[in-house]
């Protein structure tokens, strides 16, 4: 999905002895969306603005080791040990030894020779690496300007986090002219680096530069115009992610101190295999605890009391994430955890005061079809008409702010109908769920309204899947334990021109790891070009009756 | 590499820090003491570290580099030479035995029926046999009797008599023509000795008979090729079923219109039914008559052309007339007959094998594993070096192999006895193999060489084929005659392709220049050479002779009416031009020099490049001057389409008066940005001679040039000349250049151009340039820029110290190099006195490690009692780990005692014992200060124990137990402070004392 940018120069920090300037330039294709204001609490501002670029600059994909030159040293073992084999076999003895020391004096002379080379190469590209590091990222943040707060938001690149600064306008102490809206501001690995030089003896200021609205004829030169070409998935994603934050069904406060606990012992363990997820054990009234698998360590949260009614045991995965949030343990009251399911999207929320950092994660850090979370984030719940539909979204513009209470007085409508609008607008990024104040705001992601046709299935077969399990097609379901190995589940599933009999087997961590299929797609691609609508019929199938019993 | 501090960090307390890491990289900091010590206690520790590392393996860094080992001398080798071997020689026939089996048909043998007899003594064109075979032919043999399959025997017999010339066949061949009660094939073969049998009037009545029985369109059209061709054409598109017998017709014909026509069909027709019929009937006539040509033509055509779909499970394709075993057949045959006449010594079989290899040309061998089979065979088949290879059928040799000198063909003899037919090779054919056999097999009989007359070897000597040329010129060299030399033989041997016969050749021309020189044809032909270095040695032997001013002129004027005359390609005509106008300049100047501009213009206007140049250069050594020169010549030259010419037209332009050139400054300035390297070459001498005579003219073209660097690059490369240019030629105008076009310079978007403004920088007054700007270049891409950048700091060292903050921009900068000049420049330049707090903590509110490690060191030299206060309320609010600890530090001097100091660094102090297992030894000393101020203090003790009763939650055993303590040390000391404890008094057992343990429960 091709996104256009277009800013007045960059965005800049001034910074000296006694003063740091932020300076944002917004996009000036959006409508025009400024602020300007003196930040008073400057400590806890730049810890929340430094864990947000840890979210842009996140990504913790598997990147397979590099195994080109163990492989080379290796051939080059194996010829060695040939030449042990000819050895002992006699005469040539003297021979091997004379040229593997001449041998390994030419090695000793062509490194000594090529070693500036390489080393001047590697600076050659560590420089270029340093030089183009804004090219590393995907997306721009989002800035919003709100009634009553400004707020930073991003995802990472590794398409699994998503990272919310929300600063109210205490945090400020003087407040310039401010329009209320949406953009996208140029950032910078450059910016980052000076967001560390605020202190609280300095003066800080905050500015979205509203300077592009008033040239536009004039300084056309001046206008950096950006494109970014962002995977589908991304989107994908963003959204899904937006979607959860109204799913939340168990929720409670961690101390700092707990959460501390945790990258404490993930800090000083590594895993080698699986499972590894948290397994948060929750018991009305009880304190919290988080079991860290596959050690088994028990982390007990003794002040921090679960206060829902039923009791709940919900494990998530992609935890080394939370490291995201340790430069805001000195300066957080509080952490609020709100939990969706096993395997769901789970949300943090440190809260700095007047300042709140919300940290949204994927089920997993891959955010792939093995995992069963997300193909029901962007289904439509509920039925509601275009025209109320509008009806809500125009309310949203005119206020920005808004709980459902207050859009169903004013528009005279049921609070269910009102729900149902505001998350089809949530599914379409274009309004936002603030899980710290539990309102909805108006926030659009981009200037023109997503293609959400394309964006709701990752692929065809993921389409006709959810068909074919909605019709009912799928038949002898039976689910099968493996014990430690996990479970399979197997069915017939019809609707082709002839059955196909599928399986999926399902590991302790909720992934697919092996999956089988009679259908021709299967036959002829294995799971090569992806899986087929009945493997992934079975999946989702799967995943609804664990929700169901969870 | 390990680095080892002993700081004094207060009055007579010391810490031990340390770093390590590799080279280069970020180090990772370490400290040996949690709490500072006393200067004995610090020493000790500091040398116990020294000594550890030491024992580790540590040294100093200047150990001398381990030399390297000597070169391997390479091992000679050598290969055996190859044995050579003679092919051998194949016997006689036995033409007594033959005729004896002929004679009395019942001696032959099974082994050797009278069937192959009499094919044998057809093959022989034994002559003595023919009355034995019209014998056999009028009264039959019980020997010769057709079995189911084979071909009727009369066959066999009508054809070795058509090929054993006898007068007395002619009735007898007359008659089987006739008879029509014999096949078909029969009568036909019978036509075909007729027409061999025949001379004159007799074998002009049997051609007319043959013409009549063409069809009306083809036979009004024999006479002409340009309406037989679309006659036959049209012929065989929409002929009846056996339309194609009229080729063998129209071959038998035997005209020189008929053949070409024929060869010409037979060379394109496709092999399909039903034509392929009159190709294969052709192909057995061509055979029989021995005819070289088409033989050829039809071999080369079975070599080339590939087979139609073949049988498929041993049934054959009904519609394949060319099948792959009919290919393989035919190819195989084509060869096996031309072998049969070699092993007969037969002299039929030069003239056929040069037929076949006349029809072959470079185009044929290419993307071949190996030679055609015949070709191969003809050429090489009894070289050692050659084999053959099956699927396909080819025969392959090595390169090197069919390039030596050994001869490798079948029958040599037969081929030294017919010296005319490789003489023919060589004139006609296209091929490269062809001519090296030929050459070689020529070259091997010397005293053949006389048989070649002076017209073919100046054909040969024009060959395009190198062998050929080489032995052409060796013949030449050996016939040539000093005291009456051919000059035509002279000239070609000079204009030959082979280096050394062209040397040789010009050698005798130098002997005796008069001789040869003076004869205007011969010297304009030689001038117009191919080649370079026959033109060269032309241009020395003409300097040392004096020729008539007449002639001089009569050989200007006709070596430019032959390159006017355009008879050359463009490319060939360029180098000749190129060369040409050097020699016609230096040797023929004065000739030149009066030329008539009327001959220039036709010059500059002929298409070719190398004309036009040699037209302008003729104009640039001419009498008139450019000022005096037509305005539209000057013009022409220099709006040519060739670069070379307009470089040329540059340097004409370059002659005109400086005054007309100054006015001209646009067109100089385009002149000198031209995407053509020549122009840009040709007008950079002209931009120099007038910036040494002219300087305030430099300098305006200078700023003129130096817009064209600031704009986009039109193309690649364009702006790193116009730097080399302005380097070399305007240096006068570039010292005097002041700061703003040299900063406009810096900010270029190429590298070279920013390179030109670095070097500039180096002349540049910084006096005039505000500090942070200085500064600013230290982070410049170019080495140059950021060098001027130090140059500048070093030379305003005064300045910088009024305002310090700008200079300490430097020790920020994005490059290493102008980062440890900084380290080392403020370290020795400047004293406590120019360094401020607030400056130094800037320093360290850097991100980069090193910056901070170097504001660090400076902190602790320039460290002055009255700010250690200031220092500790900044350096708290670092994020970083390494700031944070330098600042506990300061802790014990600066806040002790200090309720409000201490009320203000609440957020360090969660800062750094919240972080994740890190920062040990920040969190122990933390965690001392803090004990021991809230036991002094009940003010802090309140807020010491808020703080450690969250991070007694902690699950790391050692902070948990550390706050745990400090907590129970508070409530001892403040009884009015609630700490969250509740003391358990364990179950006593014997030898165990009631213990306090700490209860997270609020």
């Amino acid at each position: 999905m091709q996104f256009e940018y277009r800013y007045l120069g960059q965005s800049k920090v001034t910074a000296d002895a006694s003063s740091t300037g932020l300076s944002f330039a917004p996009d000036l294709r959006r409508e025009p969306t400024y602020f300007e204001g003196t930040v008073s609490k400057r400590l806890p501002f730049r810890e929340a603005l430094s864990a947000l670029h840890e979210v842009v600059a996140s990504d913790l994909r598997f990147k397979p080791k590099d195994r080109t030159q163990y492989l080379e040293w290796r051939a080059a073992q194996d010829d060695l040990d040939w030449t042990e084999v000819a050895r002992s076999r006699g005469e040539i003895q003297a021979d091997v030894e004379r040229l593997r020391g001449e041998l390994s004096g030419l090695r000793q002379r062509s490194r000594s020779r090529m070693g500036p080379f390489y080393a001047a190469r590697q600076k050659y590209f560590d420089w270029l690496y340093r030089k183009d590091l804004d090219a590393w990222w995907v997306l721009d943040p989002v800035i919003s300007v709100q009634p009553d707060e400004v707020s930073f938001e991003c995802f990472s690149q590794d398409e699994s986090s998503y990272g919310r600064v929300a600063c109210s306008y205490e945090v400020f102490d003087q407040l310039g002219e401010r329009a209320c809206g949406t953009t996208n501001v140029d950032y910078s690995a450059a910016l980052y680096n000076e967001f560390q030089k605020i202190r609280e003896y300095k003066d800080t200021s905050l500015v979205i530069d509203p300077s592009g609205f008033d040239v536009k004829t004039t300084g056309e030169a001046a206008h950096r115009e950006v494109k970014i070409d962002l995977p589908d998935t991304w989107v994908r994603g963003f959204l899904q992610v937006s979607s959860a934050m109204t799913m939340g069904s168990a929720r409670f406060d961690l101390h700092p101190t707990d959460v501390a606990n945790l990258l404490f012992v993930l800090r000083r363990n590594k895993e080698r295999h699986g499972p590894r997820s948290l397994r948060f054990k929750l018991e009305p009234g009880a304190p919290i605890s988080c079991e860290l698998e596959p050690w088994g360590t028990t982390v007990p949260c003794p002040r921090s009391l679960y206060t829902g009614d039923t009791p709940l045991e919900i494990r998530v995965w992609g935890r080394r994430r939370l490291f995201m949030l340790e430069r805001l343990i000195a300066v957080a009251r509080k952490f609020t955890v709100v939990l969706l399911g096993t395997g769901m999207p789970s949300f943090w929320i440190a809260d700095l005061g007047d300042l709140s950092f919300t940290l949204g994660l994927s089920g997993w850090t891959a955010n792939d079809w093995s995992s069963h979370a997300n193909f029901d984030l962007l289904a439509p719940r509920t039925d509601v008409d275009e025209v109320t539909a509008q009806r809500v979204f125009d309310a949203m513009r005119r206020l920005f702010v808004a709980t459902p209470d207050a859009l169903a007085t004013e528009l005279d409508l049921g609070r269910g109908t009102v729900l149902s609008s505001l998350q089809l607008f949530i599914q379409a990024g274009r309004v936002i769920y603030d899980m710290h104040r539990q309102v909805f705001r108006l926030r659009e992601l981009a200037a023109e309204p997503l293609p959400m046709d394309s964006l709701r299935f990752a692929s065809p077969q993921e389409a006709t899947a959810e068909q074919l399990v909605s019709s009912g097609a799928v038949a002898d379901v039976e689910l099968r334990e493996l014990g430690e190995l996990g479970e399979t589940v197997s069915g017939v599933v019809s609707g082709g021109r002839k059955p196909s009999m599928a399986s999926v087997t399902i590991n302790p961590d909720g992934r697919v790891v092996g999956a089988e299929c009679t259908c021709d797609a299967f036959v002829r691609n294995k799971l090569h070009k992806g899986p087929c609508e009945h493997i992934l019929a079975l999946r989702l199938i799967h995943g609804r009756r664990t929700e169901a019993t969870a | 590499m390990f680095e080892i501090d002993l700081c004094e960090v207060g009055s007579n307390t010391y810490v031990v820090n340390f770093r390590y890491g590799k080279k280069g990289k970020r180090l990772t900091d370490g400290t040996k003491t949690t709490s500072p010590l006393g200067r004995d206690a610090a020493e000790r520790v500091f040398l116990a570290l020294v000594a550890e590392k030491k024992r580790k393996g540590y040294v100093d860094a200047s150990a001398p580099a381990g030399g390297m080992l000597g070169a391997p001398t390479p091992a000679a080798v050598s290969a055996p030479a190859r044995p050579l071997t003679v092919p051998g020689v194949s016997g006689d026939p036995r033409t007594r035995a033959l005729l004896g089996y002929l004679t009395a048909p019942k001696s032959c043998t099974a082994q050797f029926p009278l069937r192959r007899v009499i094919w044998r003594a057809g093959e022989l064109r034994l002559t003595a046999a023919a009355p034995a075979l019209r014998k056999l032919l009028t009264e039959g043999d019980r020997a010769l009797k057709s079995r189911r399959g084979e071909p009727p025997w009369q066959y066999g017999v009508v054809w070795a008599l058509a090929r054993c010339h006898d007068p007395a066949n002619v009735p007898v061949l007359h008659a089987a023509r006739h008879n029509t009660s014999l096949p078909e094939p029969v009568r036909r073969i019978a036509l075909i000795g007729l027409l061999d049998h025949h001379r004159g009037e007799h074998l002009q009545a049997l051609r007319d008979d043959l013409k009549r029985g063409l069809p009306t369109a083809l036979a009004e059209a024999v006479s002409d090729v340009e309406t037989l061709r679309p006659a036959i054409a049209a012929h065989l598109q929409s002929g009846p079923e056996d339309r194609h017998d009229a080729l063998l017709q129209l071959y038998l014909l035997d005209t020189v219109e008929t053949r070409t026509i024929v060869h010409e069909q037979l060379a394109t027709m496709v092999f399909v039914k039903p034509g392929f019929r009159a190709v294969r009937h052709i192909f057995k006539a061509a055979e029989l008559r021995e005819d070289g040509e088409t033989y050829g033509v039809l071999a080369r055509r079975f070599e080339v052309s590939r087979a139609g779909p073949g049988s498929r499970w041993g049934v054959a394709s009904q519609d394949t007339a060319y099948g792959p075993g009919t290919r393989r057949f035919l190819r195989r045959r084509t060869w096996r007959t031309l072998r049969r006449l070699g092993q007969a010594e037969s002299d039929a079989f030069v003239p056929l094998a040069t037929g076949v290899l006349l029809a072959f040309g470079d185009e044929d061998l290419q993307s071949r594993s190996g030679l055609p089979w015949c070709l191969g065979q003809i050429l090489y088949g009894a070289h050692p070096a050659a084999h053959r290879q099956e699927r396909p059928l080819t025969l392959a040799i090595a390169p090197e192999d069919a390039a030596g000198d050994v001869r490798g063909e079948h029958y040599p003899q037969l081929w030294d006895r017919q010296p005319v037919q490789l003489v023919t090779l060589m004139l006609r054919s296209r091929c490269r193999h062809v001519h090296v056999f030929a050459a070689r097999a020529f070259r091997a009989s010397p005293d053949s060489w006389p048989l070649l007359g002076k017209e073919p070897l100046l054909r040969l000597l024009n060959s395009s084929y190198r062998s050929t040329v080489a032995l052409a010129a060796d013949i030449a060299i050996h016939r040539h005659d000093r005291t009456s030399p051919d000059l035509e033989v002279v000239s070609a041997v000079a204009r030959c392709s082979i280096a050394s016969a062209r040397a040789t050749a010009m050698g005798w021309i130098g002997e005796d220049t008069s001789r040869y020189l003076t004869h205007v044809e011969f010297t304009a032909g030689l001038l117009l050479a191919p080649h370079d270095d026959t033109r060269r040695r032309l241009r020395d032997a003409l300097a040392s002779t004096l020729l008539p001013t007449s002639t001089a002129q009569s050989i200007v004027a006709r070596v430019l009416s032959a390159l006017l005359r355009g008879e050359r390609d463009e490319a060939s005509s360029k180098d000749l031009g190129t060369s040409l106008a050097a020699v016609l300049t230096s040797v023929f100047s004065a000739a030149t020099r009066s030329l008539s501009l009327e001959v220039i213009r036709d010059l500059l206007e002929h298409p070719h490049e190398g004309v036009q140049h040699l037209g302008a250069t003729l104009l640039l050594a001419h009498d008139v001057r450019p000022r005096d020169l037509p305005p539209d010549l000057l013009a022409s030259a220099m709006l040519s389409a060739h670069p070379s010419v307009r470089a040329v037209g540059v340097r004409l332009f370059g002659e005109l008066p400086d005054a007309t050139l100054i006015e001209r400054e646009a067109v100089l300035v385009e002149l000198c940005a031209n995407p053509h390297a020549e122009v840009r070459q040709a007008v950079r001498p002209i931009v120099g001679r007038l910036s040494r005579s002219h300087p305030p003219f430099a300098r305006s073209l200078l700023l003129s040039l130096l817009e064209r660097l600031i704009a986009p690059e039109p193309q690649e490369g364009l702006h790193a000349e116009l730097v080399a240019l302005i380097r070399a030629e305007l240096q006068t105008g570039l010292h005097t250049l002041e700061l703003p076009p040299i900063w406009t310079l810096l900010h270029a978007d190429s590298g070279v151009v920013q390179e030109l403004g670095g070097s500039l920088l180096g002349n540049v007054d910084a006096s005039g340039l505000e500090l942070w700007r200085i500064a600013k270049l230290a982070s410049h891409d170019v080495l140059s820029v950021r060098q001027a950048s130090w140059r500048m700091l070093a030379e305003n060292v005064a300045r910088l110290r009024t305002d310090m903050s700008s200079a300490a921009l430097v020790l920020d900068a994005t490059w290493d190099d102008s980062r440890s000049f900084a380290f080392d420049f403020f370290g020795e330049q400047f004293t406590s006195g120019d360094f401020t707090p607030g400056l130094l903590v800037s320093i360290c509110d850097s991100v980069r490690p090193d910056v901070q490690q170097f504001g660090r060191s400076m902190i602790t030299r320039f460290f002055a009692e009255e700010d250690g206060a200031e220092y500790l309320s900044a350096l708290s609010q670092h994020p970083t780990a390494a700031m944070q600890l330098f600042a506990t530090n300061y802790l014990e001097r600066f806040a002790t005692g200090s309720p409000e100091r201490i009320a203000g660094l609440h957020p360090y102090f969660r800062s750094v014992l919240c972080r994740v297992n890190k920062g040990r030894v920040a969190k122990k000393r933390v965690l001392a200060f803090l004990r021991r101020e809230a036991l002094a203090d009940a003010a802090v003790a309140t807020d010491v124990a808020a703080l450690l009763t969250e991070l007694s939650l902690s699950i790391a055993v050692e902070y948990k137990a550390a706050a745990i303590e400090v907590l129970n040390a508070i409530r001892h000391a403040h009884r009015g402070i609630t700490v969250p404890l509740v003391v358990r008094v364990p179950t006593r057992r014997s030898g165990t004392r009631a213990t306090v343990r700490g209860s997270d429960a609020v």
